[in-house]
């Protein structure tokens, strides 16, 4: 997903010197195609989160397009009050780019997973969260930013990413894309009682399950949501009695967080089933895989059970 | 000293009296402490270029001591981006004239109110003016205790990193901060050697003297290298009872302190 985001920005920096990508330092063998491409509009701020942040907050104000790299928490936690005032306050079109989505980092330790910063980001009014779930997403958010330039805080996992079968037509503000098998078998056997909203990049394996135990039920990515697009996604989440959340995210302030709660403001009555990182995850260091694999066996389980229901 | 920037500090300071006065507010001791300096930049079009808050072509003036705010709505009133009725709703409830710089204020560029955040987006703004070939210049007002935030200082190395000639830095050295004095909070000093050292450019000037700021903000302006600019000033200047006062940081005037400081500001 980081070489789809560096590809667009090289690709449209061509035409559009008001793109700057800016990073605190990281990026190693990732961003060296926009830096040698791209020398004026590229720079590297050093080791300084807050300095960059508000640096963008600078350029987006006279009307540049700053693009801030760095992994999870860093730009997230580290200038959360940059982000919050500068930023989202004064709805600057700074586009705040993570690598490294929840425990991508695993091994790096809990400094580098980001697990919280979606509970940050989606507090802040005018803040789009954009969390892709393969590259193809990437590139359509972008455009879409683009089109539509506001805060966003764009949260990429980091590389290996599988391109999935999604639903075609274009990306906006709160719509849900639902993937479908592959090869894909676009049916109308969907159920409307239950559906399931994955997360970035967890979606292809949540994907896998479903398809796998309960191909009726509908699956679906979210790429542009956050407060901005609440009433949208609340609009189509309610159209099922059971929405079943995956992320790699603590409960706290995650995606299922702001499903129960959008659903709560909204006086809506729908059962929420979210999946995400235990608590427990907090300080526990190994591989990605490992780290996610009661949340995933968790939900498989579920979906085992549903495929024994019918009518689920 | 001008009689132009003369009468407007003295109009700067009345309307800020009268703002924290109606709205019992805080911070006129932070706000009489930079009049002059604004009084200057006002009236002085070769150091601040400010025809109009649209003007693509203005200087940009950032408050990162937003807490002083009454002092640039007041000097932004006298430029006429809006008028005395209008700055009157300071303090109202969803006025846009709150009690920290607000963007929604005709002639503020952004909003601030937590320190440590205006000379980042000054840098950004420099950077930005550069990158299109545009000569306006950028200058961040900023408090002495706001020097302890580490933000600045991360900001003052990348600005004299990419030899940002077009950022000037006004530092508001009254030595008071919330508390107590500065160098009995965490001191700052020897703040122009620290300046020096991180690169810039730096000079010392007498806060309250119009001569000395007007020409010691061209040189900044002229200057080939990022600029600081230590203003020495007095927290509560032209009001005898506020001068060096923490208090002032805080209270807000009575009836009869608002009426015996007018009668000091007009010399009576």
């Amino acid at each position: 997903m980081r070489s789809a985001l560096i590809q667009w920005l090289v690709s449209k920096c061509v035409a559009d010197k008001r793109i700057h990508l800016l990073t605190a330092d990281l990026g190693y063998s990732v961003v060296e195609p926009f830096q040698a491409a791209f020398a004026e509009q590229f720079i590297n701020v050093g080791v300084a989160e807050q300095n960059m942040t508000g640096i963008a907050a600078g350029m987006a104000s006279e009307s540049l397009l700053p693009y801030t790299y760095s992994i999870g928490i860093f730009p997230t936690f580290r200038c959360a009050e940059q982000i919050r005032n500068d930023i989202d306050y004064h709805k600057l079109p700074v586009v705040t780019c993570t690598v490294g989505s929840g425990v991508a980092y695993g091994s790096l330790g809990y400094s580098h997973h980001a697990i919280q910063d979606i509970s940050l980001m989606r507090s802040l009014p005018n803040m789009v969260i954009a969390t892709p779930s393969d590259p193809e997403q990437v590139i359509e958010i972008l455009n879409w930013h683009y089109d539509n330039p506001c805060p966003m805080y764009l949260r990429l996992h980091k590389a290996g990413e599988v391109s999935l079968v999604r639903e075609s037509g274009l990306l906006d503000l709160g719509v849900m894309q639902q993937i479908y098998p592959d090869p894909a078998e676009i049916s109308d056997i969907y159920t409307h009682k239950t559906c399931i909203i994955a997360v970035g990049f967890t979606a292809a394996k949540a994907a896998a399950l479903v398809h796998k135990y309960t191909p009726h039920i509908p699956i679906y990515t979210v790429p542009l949501w956050g407060r901005p697009a609440l009433n949208k996604i609340i609009d189509k989440a309610k159209g099922f009695q059971t929405i079943i959340t995956v992320e790699d995210h603590v409960l706290e302030g995650g995606f299922g967080s702001y499903v129960m709660e959008g659903l709560a403001a909204f006086q809506e009555s729908r059962v929420v089933i979210p999946f995400t990182l235990d608590s427990n995850v907090v300080g526990k260091v190994a591989k990605e895989q490992i780290l996610l694999e009661p949340l995933f066996r968790k939900l498989e389980s579920t979906l085992q059970g549903l495929a024994q229901v019918s009518g689920s | 000293m001008t009689s132009a920037s003369n009468e407007a500090a003295k109009k700067i300071r009345e309307l800020s009296l009268r703002l924290v006065h109606k709205a019992k507010a805080s911070h006129i001791g932070s706000a009489l402490s930079i009049a002059d300096l604004l009084a200057v930049m006002i009236t002085a079009p070769d150091i601040f270029n400010l025809r109009s808050p649209d003007d693509p072509n203005r200087d940009r003036l950032l408050l990162s001591k937003g807490h002083a705010c009454v002092a640039l709505y007041s000097a932004l009133c006298i430029k006429g981006f809006f008028n005395v009725d209008d700055l009157m709703t300071y303090g109202d409830d969803y006025s846009a004239f709150m009690n920290h710089a607000s963007h929604h204020v005709p002639g503020v560029e952004i909003s601030t109110g937590a320190l440590g955040h205006a000379l980042s987006i000054g840098c950004g703004k420099a950077l930005a003016a550069r990158s299109r070939g545009e000569s306006w210049h950028t200058y961040v007002i900023l408090s002495d205790g706001e020097m302890q935030e580490g933000s600045n200082w991360e900001a003052l190395m990348f600005a004299a990193h990419h030899l940002l000639s077009n950022l000037t830095i006004i530092i508001d050295y009254n030595n008071l901060q919330s508390l107590t004095t500065v160098e009995n909070t965490l001191s700052i000093s020897p703040l122009e050697d620290k300046f020096k050292a991180f690169g810039w450019k730096v000079s010392s000037v007498a806060g309250h003297c119009h001569d000395e700021l007007h020409q010691s903000l061209l040189e900044a302006k002229k200057c080939k290298y990022p600029y600081a600019l230590i203003m020495k000033t007095i927290k509560g200047k032209g009001v005898s009872f506020m001068e060096e006062r923490v208090e002032w940081h805080y209270k807000s005037p009575s009836d009869d302190e608002l009426n015996k400081a007018l009668l000091e500001i007009h010399g009576k």
